[in-house]
């Protein structure tokens, strides 16, 4: 992190602004995902694919969306949950595809709600790590909803498919978000 | 031009902008000034006007607060939006569907500059090590950061400034005259599509919002525009405006959202806190000539909270609006009761600050002029409501729940014909309407013995020859007025259930009342008892998004004398026509994803148009 964005996490931190993934507070959300699209060019364009992908029953839609008798509290929860447990089966999915050692981290935000988790790469095993603060300097960064995840660990989508149409945006040096990008089709059958 | 496509390529190289959006042939070279009055007179009159619909409250990616929001198209893709083609939002290719006969791009005038050194990286200041960093800043907490120490903070201050990455006013000519103004000399083509020079001034007390929009009346505009980092104050502003005048330019202020003013846009003092005078009056209505009725952010006109006797108060209330930010839902923040209040200044002061007719505009932040369609709605704010989730569940930051936003409403003026001159005189003469979408046509006269007119032609032809348009201002007579008036449903759209008018009035404390009279309505219902006319009934079904016009009318006519007339009480008259009930955007989300209506928004609406005003003053 460079000094200057230190000092601004800082400020932020002392004014008592709450910085929490939009799962735990929604208040500042809609700012964190535009302010996504500065970093990540067309990230937005990601949502509206996932939406009409949802509308054309091409992917899951978010069963919590139709829980009427659930807090906006409750339902936040119970998305955290899911987006946990479905990125740990990503992880066990994509872990066991081999991958070279020198392949960067990825780290993965459903844009939706601004919520970062990392695929890490040791002895050439994907590990992960969910709900993080944001993507470390070095890492690939992917951009995807969690319809999106859902389908590829339940096999119903691959990576490669999921980027071809839009579901799936990857960020980061050509080299290696090549290299990702055939990393994840692999261990999904793409 | 040279500018134009310049920044087009600036654009697409540092924010990896597709191509395609602006890979349409660039239009022919403008023709110079002299070509243009020439091509202007060439439009025919039309002494008896047409209804031009358009939009004065549209912000483009020359906003900072849109380009944050992710707003990437221009001024000149807004313009060729309005005009009928395609753009792409949030990766979804989107068509306005009908075309508008005329828009002014309205971006904070604030940081302009900072926005051109942003996006043109041959701009003076594009090199900015703090740019660089905001541009370089991948973990959004650092992006919100900067972006509250250097924007937000700075905005709300009691000394709003410029951030420190400015790089001077060259910057913000640059974005006013190579950009803005540019796109809008570009685009205009008299006799059929208007573009007008305009900005917005930002200004806020304590959070309440003092928002104007200035309008230009052709191109001769200054150098730059006034921003509230020039001066937060309207009074200032008004002088600004002034000054221009004098330097031989034409310009008008539309102020909206005075929902959510907190009571600041209609106070009974000045800025010293002084209470107004007449002075103050005649300046103000000098330059603020409308009022923006609607937009996204909910309806101005009335709430049903401060008006439980008309039972059509409650239609796009926005209540979440009164609850962020410290702000606070007033009666005295509404324009009902401001242009009623107006009365009583004129009587007192001999003037009236709030002489105002009614306009329309969405407040988009995503670049789409009058993109108002609910059955096709595509929010109006970016990643706060790009899809049907975050619509459902989300919020525009420190302003309104999603779901409680509406897709904004539709400026319209009935004018001479299709050039700027035309369309800007007719918003200065208040000959101006809005509707909450629709393209409802509605005309409203009033005079001393207006007959009842057989057909829509005669009534205009009567109208202008022994009346008052709306706007107007009918003079001291003993006989109570005579009102006509006259309204088409949109062609594409709903039927219409009935006209109203709503008369104003202040009471011997100078307090305002009002009271809303059926004018005349579809089918055979006769008022009650109580004097209400039934409803007209519903053929929504919210299973499927869908209704019928086998109920309503397609076109109503009537004539309407004031039976409560006073000729020693100044009083006001406004048109509210009312469609049969419709979808609401709300539903048509719901249906399409196959997710449950939301409880806390009704189903269905009924949308409306409202005209200006006509005033009655007891004394000339």
């Amino acid at each position: 992190m460079t000094r200057l964005a230190a000092l601004f996490t800082v400020l932020a931190s002392a004014s008592g602004t709450v910085l929490a993934c939009g799962m735990e507070d929604g208040a500042s959300v809609a700012f964190r995902r535009g302010a996504l699209q500065l970093a990540y060019p067309e990230a937005l364009h990601v949502g509206t694919a996932v939406w009409q992908a949802q509308l054309a029953d091409q992917l899951p839609r978010d069963p919590v969306a139709t829980r009427s008798d659930l807090s906006p509290e409750e339902r936040g929860a119970l998305r955290l949950s899911r987006a946990d447990e479905l990125l740990h089966r990503l992880s066990d999915r994509v872990g066991a595809a081999r991958s070279d050692e020198g392949q960067a981290g990825v780290s993965i935000v459903l844009i939706g709600p601004v919520h970062w988790s990392r695929l890490e790469i040791h002895d050439g095993v994907a590990q992960a790590q969910v709900h993080v603060d944001g993507p470390k300097d070095d890492d690939v960064v992917l951009v995807t909803e969690l319809p999106v995840v859902e389908a590829i660990v339940e096999g119903r989508l691959d990576f490669a498919r999921a980027i071809d149409r839009g579901l799936v945006r990857l960020y980061g040096p050509p080299a290696r978000t090549a290299a990702a990008r055939e990393w994840l089709a692999a261990a999904t059958g793409g | 031009m040279k500018t134009r496509r310049l920044l087009v390529s600036a654009m697409s190289a540092a924010f990896g902008l597709a191509a395609a959006p602006f890979g349409h042939a660039a239009p022919e070279a403008p023709p110079n000034a002299a070509a243009i009055e020439a091509l202007e007179a060439t439009v025919p009159d039309n002494p008896m006007k047409e209804a031009y619909f358009g939009e004065t409250h549209v912000h483009t990616s020359f906003s900072m607060d849109a380009f944050i929001g992710g707003a990437r198209i221009t001024p000149d893709e807004a313009y060729r939006f309005a005009k009928g083609k395609d753009v792409t939002i949030h990766g979804q290719k989107h068509n306005i569907g009908r075309p508008l006969d005329f828009v002014a791009v309205s971006d904070h005038a604030e940081f302009i500059g900072e926005m051109y050194s942003a996006q043109v990286p041959s701009a003076r200041g594009h090199d900015n090590p703090m740019l660089g960093e905001l541009r370089g800043l991948s973990n959004p907490d650092e992006q919100r950061a900067w972006f509250v120490k250097y924007v937000i903070s700075n905005m709300r201050g009691e000394n709003p400034g410029h951030p420190p990455f400015y790089a001077g006013p060259e910057t913000t000519k640059s974005a006013w005259n190579d950009v803005i103004l540019e796109a809008a000399r570009d685009h205009y083509e008299p006799g059929r599509f208007t573009t007008l020079a305009g900005f917005e001034w930002t200004a806020s007390q304590q959070a309440g919002n003092m928002h104007r929009n200035v309008i230009f009346r052709d191109l001769n505009v200054p150098e730059l525009p006034l921003s509230a980092l020039d001066t937060n104050d309207e009074e200032r502003l008004w002088a600004w405006m002034a000054e221009q005048e004098k330097q031989g330019r034409r310009l008008l202020a539309i102020p909206h959202n005075s929902n959510g003013s907190k009571g600041f846009m209609f106070e009974p003092v000045d800025n010293a806190g002084r209470p107004l005078t007449a002075e103050y009056a005649r300046l103000r209505s000098h330059f603020e000539r409308l009022i923006e009725m609607m937009q996204i952010k909910g309806n101005s006109e009335a709430h049903r909270k401060f008006w439980p006797a008309d039972e059509f108060a409650d239609f796009e209330n926005a209540d979440s609006v009164g609850t962020f930010s410290g702000r606070e839902l007033k009666k005295e923040s509404f324009v009902r009761w401001a242009v009623i209040k107006g009365l009583d200044y004129q009587a007192k002061l001999g003037a009236n600050p709030y002489q105002l007719g009614f306009t329309g505009g969405t407040d988009n932040h995503n670049g789409l002029p009058t993109d108002v369609a609910e059955n096709d709605y595509v929010g109006s704010h970016g990643p706060a409501d790009n899809t049907v989730a975050v619509r459902r569940e989300g919020e525009i930051d420190g302003w309104i729940k999603a779901k409680e936003s509406n897709p904004g409403s539709v400026a319209a003026v009935w004018a001479t014909k299709n050039t700027r001159a035309a369309i800007w005189d007719a918003m200065a003469a208040r000959e101006s309407f809005v509707t909450s979408g629709p393209r409802i046509k509605v005309r409203f006269f009033g005079g001393a013995d207006l007959l009842a007119p057989a057909d829509g032609k005669a009534l205009v032809e009567q109208g202008y020859r022994a009346g008052v348009p709306m706007g107007g201002t009918l003079k001291a007579q003993s006989k109570a007025p005579t009102f006509t008036v006259w309204a088409a449903k949109d062609p594409n759209g709903a039927n219409l259930d009935r006209i109203q008018i709503v008369k104003g009035w202040v009471d011997a404390n100078g307090e305002p009342q009002d009271k809303v009279f059926d004018v005349v309505w579809s089918g055979d219902r006769k008022p009650g008892a109580d004097g209400k006319l039934p409803p007209v009934g519903s053929t929504v079904d919210v299973a499927t998004a869908t209704y019928t016009n086998s109920i309503g009318a397609v076109e109503l006519l009537g004539r309407w004398t004031d039976p409560e007339f006073d000729q020693k009480q100044p009083a006001l008259y406004y048109v509210r026509v009312l469609e049969i009930p419709t979808p609401r955007w709300t539903t048509y989300d719901a249906v399409r994803a196959k997710l449950p209506l939301l409880a806390d928004v009704p189903a269905s609406v009924q949308e409306r148009a409202w005209t200006s005003p006509i005033w009655y003053t007891p004394k000339d």
